[in-house]
């Protein structure tokens, strides 16, 4: 008569490889969210006489008006290539050929159908300088 | 049996064998690149490799063609499988399932080795690959954090390259396979092809700022499908489905997989079809472009750059916040240009395109481009979307490169039209009568001809587009070109022209010393017809650089005071606002009152400014947002150069020299009573206008003369002989389109053509066309009342004795004329109308401006015959000025007024 056991050798393998597969996933998920939040977190500083119209800094660009600033993301939003600067009031992509109004992120040509995301920018008195975080206002900006 | 030997020999071996060779060769020269690559600053280390390893170099050149090999090797392999359908060969399921993920890697390890490059294009690739894996609702963001990670840098990236990417590849290979166990000579022979391919042929790089942002080759289908679809969702969608047929192939039968492949085939041929469309075809900004022509504005793809391995180069220094040119490695040092252009951040290839990856002389100046201003260049270098695209979009319809009204006008008064209003275009111009003479004496002054030498633009050397202007040369420039010349030169101390938005005068006048001649008149200079050798008092006298002479009359008030051509007009009305204008005058918005107005100034907030460009060269002078400017009345753009400061003084600055002008209000004088409400303000405040009695055109078959707008020598020529010139004030007239003002005029086109002289024409022409005259002889005092009521050659009579005499009491005006009557209109030769007689259409080289008529005449003669008694400054002729009307019903008994016939 066979030895009665708890697990069979093959149950245990299975569970063993359910564990791991599920302790592999988890990691995975919170490294890509500790990622994620390191990236919204970071804080760019400029100083307070920012040029009027449009100023590239790379992710993001800042759009002055008089004495407010906006930020936005310079991510196009069709299929996330950089926007590049096209010196006046519109923003092209290259790679596909969308434009975007400068002044409100809104798209003027497809194939992109949303704004560009508008981001955190603020004026931090203190220092006199604009602050800008990377983190998006998707849901104020619409 | 031949035959047969020669297809074995051809065919080496089988695809799928000459893959894995492929494989096996990519991966090692991966391990080996591995040496000199850093992901953190990967363009960096591949353009230094690029430029001072020609190991490393070989051996990325390996690297990407093994890889290009083994990928459509693979291809084929798979293919051939297919059209043997021996797929279902494949010994059980897990295997071909490992073999449809194989495919998956194959095309991740190609998108990461373009994305590794780290040039604009794979970094763009990165980003869309990032975006469309963020897409995949739930695991999205883990998909994206595990295969491209930060966009920072390309850690992730390279690590599932070469670690991940490829350990999975050898293990579903050698599933597949069972064995690596390669023939000795299918290994010798790809080793071979690879190493002779990677000797002679530059792996593909682009630049790291570069315009054209297209995906690897097998990746433009893709990016094209992006273009057509705002939802790049679906694109992963059709992709994942074809994969998923693949998955599910050996499940089904005979005739289900024969129709699954068949779909595959027809798939895959119009991909490729796309493809090349893409490549061929799309261009900055993704628009269709000619690419058999210009359209390949990017770097080019693949480049033949032969490579010595023995080369030792020893590593040159690039500053950390250089552009990464290989040009800058022997140019780093150059002068002269300004911050704008300074080859430290904006490099060398930007403007003169070349190689910017060789450090070799001979290969960095291939396809250069000598002048970048050249039209023909213009959209590889200053219009780029990266630099001036806008100007580059809105020059092109400017009056210096259209000519339109010149064109027209010409063609006009040869007969070829009918109208003064035709809108043309210079690069237009043909061969008829009217284009001819274009081409002999005209075309020349066009901003598209192209400049095809170094050097500063010489006097007749007009045209070089961007250059024509902004290329800027002093003595340490000209002493650098000279040494260039003479072969002398030495590496340090090299100084560029500047390029600069500080246009001097002079750049100005090798074009606008012709015809109105403004940019003579506004330094006070007027064309006589006297030759170099007749010139004897230097003081009064000068010889132009092409031996014309002129003489000193005086100077523009403006010019006195230090103000350039550019003081005044700005941008927009020098490159044009886009709109394709027809007549010079209708592209010129700024005007006296903008900055002498009567009451209030028209100002702007710099905050407020309606133009981004405006802004933008607002915010690069820094200048502060509430400062206020003078906005044009006409057009409403903005005067950057003023300032309105809070008492509403209006104040000028000089753009080349920074001086500050206080600017005066209109004289009360300008604006008193209604008698010169409908004065422009040049009508009294040009000193003078260069003015000619006519001239006679021609067509020489014998003589020789020259095509301007081609350079070319030409056998025959138009040539003008022209009669005599004078500088005198300008004739006045009426201007319809500008609601009836009275304006100032010059001798436009009083001018005879002998069009028989030119084949295939027939008839003598005369035209008696007056020009809207735009003196730039500004004087701060205007002209006396009887410089015109009491001037023939004002009132457009020519000049003459024009005299008031009375006996009793009739008045009667009698003019003499100066110069004969023409034999053809019985006018004097100079005039514009007859004495005291209606004029005949056509007037001018303007609808709408016209000299005066006989009523008009009459009410100018009449002030005239007062002016014979009563001083101009008098009691009588002041109150006159405020209400004629008043002043003559008041008018003393002794008065006589003139008689009418």
């Amino acid at each position: 008569m066979d030895k009665q056991t708890l697990l069979s050798r093959d149950s245990f393998l299975k569970l063993v490889t359910g564990l791991g597969t599920g302790l592999f996933l988890w990691a995975w998920y919170r490294l890509a969210e500790s990622q994620e939040l390191q990236q919204s977190q970071l804080e760019f500083r400029h100083s307070g006489d920012i040029p009027l119209g449009v100023s590239h800094f790379g992710k993001y660009y800042l759009y002055r008006t008089g004495e407010t600033v906006l930020a936005y993301s310079t991510t196009c939003t069709h299929a996330g290539c950089r926007i590049g600067k096209a010196g006046n009031e519109i923003l092209r992509c290259g790679c596909h050929g969308s434009r975007f109004d400068a002044a409100t992120g809104k798209p003027l040509q497809g194939p992109a159908i949303y704004a560009l995301h508008r981001l955190d920018c603020r004026f931090d008195q203190g220092s006199s300088q604009w602050v800008v975080k990377l983190q998006a206002l998707k849901d104020k900006n619409g | 049996m031949r035959l047969r030997k020669l297809r074995n020999f051809v065919q080496l071996d089988t695809a799928g064998w000459i893959a894995v060779a492929s494989l096996v060769l990519c991966g090692l020269s991966g391990a080996l690149l591995a040496i000199p690559f850093d992901f953190s600053r990967a363009f960096q280390s591949i353009f230094k490799l690029m430029l001072f390893n020609p190991v490393g170099s070989f051996v990325r050149n390996f690297h990407y063609w093994s890889s290009q090999l083994f990928f459509l090797f693979a291809i084929l392999h798979i293919c051939d499988h297919f059209s043997k359908s021996t797929e279902s060969n494949i010994r059980n399921y897990r295997t071909w399932l490992i073999l449809c993920l194989a495919v998956l890697c194959l095309g991740y390890e190609m998108l990461s080795g373009f994305i590794l490059k780290g040039d604009a294009a794979g970094l763009q690739a990165a980003r869309i690959l990032s975006s469309m894996l963020e897409s995949v609702p739930v695991i999205g963001k883990m998909l994206r954090s595990a295969l491209t990670g930060s966009e920072d840098h390309s850690q992730v990236v390279y690590v599932q390259h070469i670690a991940t990417g490829m350990i999975f590849l050898v293990i579903a290979v050698y599933e597949h396979v069972k064995a690596i166990r390669l023939r000795t000579r299918t290994f010798v022979a790809v080793f071979a092809g690879l190493f002779l391919i990677s000797l002679i042929f530059r792996a593909p790089m682009g630049l790291s700022d570069g315009n054209e942002l297209k995906g690897p080759w097998f990746f433009l289908g893709i990016q094209e499908m992006l273009h057509w679809t705002s939802y790049p969702l679906l694109v992963m969608l059709i992709f994942l489905l074809f994969f998923l047929l693949l998955i599910i192939l050996p499940r089904f039968g005979k005739k289900g997989r024969s129709r699954i492949k068949w779909t595959f085939l027809w798939g895959g041929l119009l991909y490729l079809f796309m493809s090349l469309l893409v490549f061929l075809f799309r261009g900055e900004n993704w628009e269709w472009q000619n690419g058999l022509g210009n359209g390949l504005s990017g770097y080019p793809s693949v480049v033949f750059d032969p490579i010595n391995l023995f080369d030792r180069k020893l590593p040159v220094s690039i500053p950390e916040n250089a552009k990464t040119e290989g040009c800058l490695v022997c140019h780093g040092e150059m002068k002269g240009l300004s911050d704008s252009h300074n080859p430290a951040s904006t490099g060398c290839y930007t403007c003169h395109l070349g190689d910017p990856f060789s450090s070799d002389k001979q290969t960095a100046h291939r396809h250069m481009i000598l002048v970048p201003g050249n039209f023909s260049n213009v959209r590889q270098t200053c219009g780029t979307q990266n630099c001036h695209s806008e100007i580059a979009d809105r020059i092109m319809n400017s009056q210096m490169t259209t000519l339109s009204g010149i064109v027209g006008i010409d063609r006009f008064v040869f007969g070829e039209t009918t109208s003064l209003n035709d809108t043309c275009r210079a690069v237009n111009i043909g061969h008829s009568a009217a284009d001819s003479h274009l081409r002999n004496l005209c075309a020349g002054c066009h901003l598209g001809n192209e400049k095809i030498s170094t050097g500063q633009a010489q006097w007749l050397e007009r045209g070089g587009g961007c250059n024509a202007c902004h290329l800027l040369y002093n003595g340490n420039a000209l002493a650098t070109l000279n040494r260039i010349r003479s072969k002398t030169m030495e590496q340090a101390g090299e100084t560029h022209p500047a390029i600069d938005i500080g246009v001097t005068n002079d750049k100005c006048k090798s074009c606008h010393s012709r015809s109105g001649r403004i940019s003579l008149g506004y330094e006070g200079w007027n064309e006589t017809s006297l030759m170099q050798g007749q010139v004897t008092d230097t003081t009064k006298f000068k010889i132009l650089p092409d031996d014309r002479v002129v003489e000193f009359i005086g100077a523009d008030i403006h010019h006195q005071k230090g103000m350039a051509c550019i003081d005044c007009h700005g941008s927009y009305e020098v490159m044009g606002d886009g709109k394709h204008h027809i007549h010079q005058e209708d592209a010129v918005g700024v005007q006296c009152i903008d900055c002498h107005p009567s009451g209030e100034p028209k100002s702007i907030a710099i905050r407020n400014l309606p133009d981004r460009e405006s802004l933008m060269i607002a915010g690069l002078r820094r200048i502060n947002p509430e400062n206020k400017v003078i906005l044009t009345a006409n057009g409403g753009r903005p005067l950057l150069n003023t300032i309105v400061d809070s008492l509403n003084r209006i104040f000028l600055m000089d753009k080349l020299t920074g001086k500050l002008h206080e600017s005066k209000r209109m004289s009360p004088v300008c604006s008193r009573g209604k008698g010169h409400s409908r004065l422009a303000c040049e009508t009294c405040h040009s000193a003078w206008v260069p003015q000619c009695i006519g001239c006679h055109n021609s067509y020489e078959k014998n003589s020789p003369g020259t095509d301007m707008l081609t350079g070319k020598p030409t056998k025959g020529s138009w040539v003008e002989y022209a009669g005599k010139s004078f500088a005198e004030p300008p004739v006045i007239g009426i201007s319809e389109n500008a609601g009836g003002k009275v304006v100032t005029a010059m001798p436009g086109m009083i001018l005879s053509i002998d069009r028989e002289s030119f084949e295939k024409c027939q008839g003598k022409r005369f035209y008696r066309l007056y020009a809207p005259a735009s003196g730039h002889t500004t004087q701060r005092v205007g002209r006396s009342c009887k410089s015109c009521h009491n001037n023939p050659l004002a009132i457009g009579y020519g000049r003459g004795e024009l005299k008031y005499e009375s006996s009793g009491t009739t008045g009667t005006w009698t003019f003499l004329p100066r110069f004969r009557l023409n034999e053809i209109d019985q006018l004097p030769e100079d005039a514009w109308t007859g004495f005291l007689k209606e004029a005949k259409a056509p007037y001018a080289t303007r609808d709408g401006l016209r000299p005066f008529n006989v009523k008009e005449q009459a009410k100018i003669l009449l002030v005239g015959s007062c002016l014979t008694c009563h001083d101009e400054k008098s009691k009588v002729m002041v109150g006159a000025l405020g209400d004629f009307e008043q002043t003559m019903a008041k008018r003393n008994k002794k008065c006589v007024l003139p008689t009418w016939r």
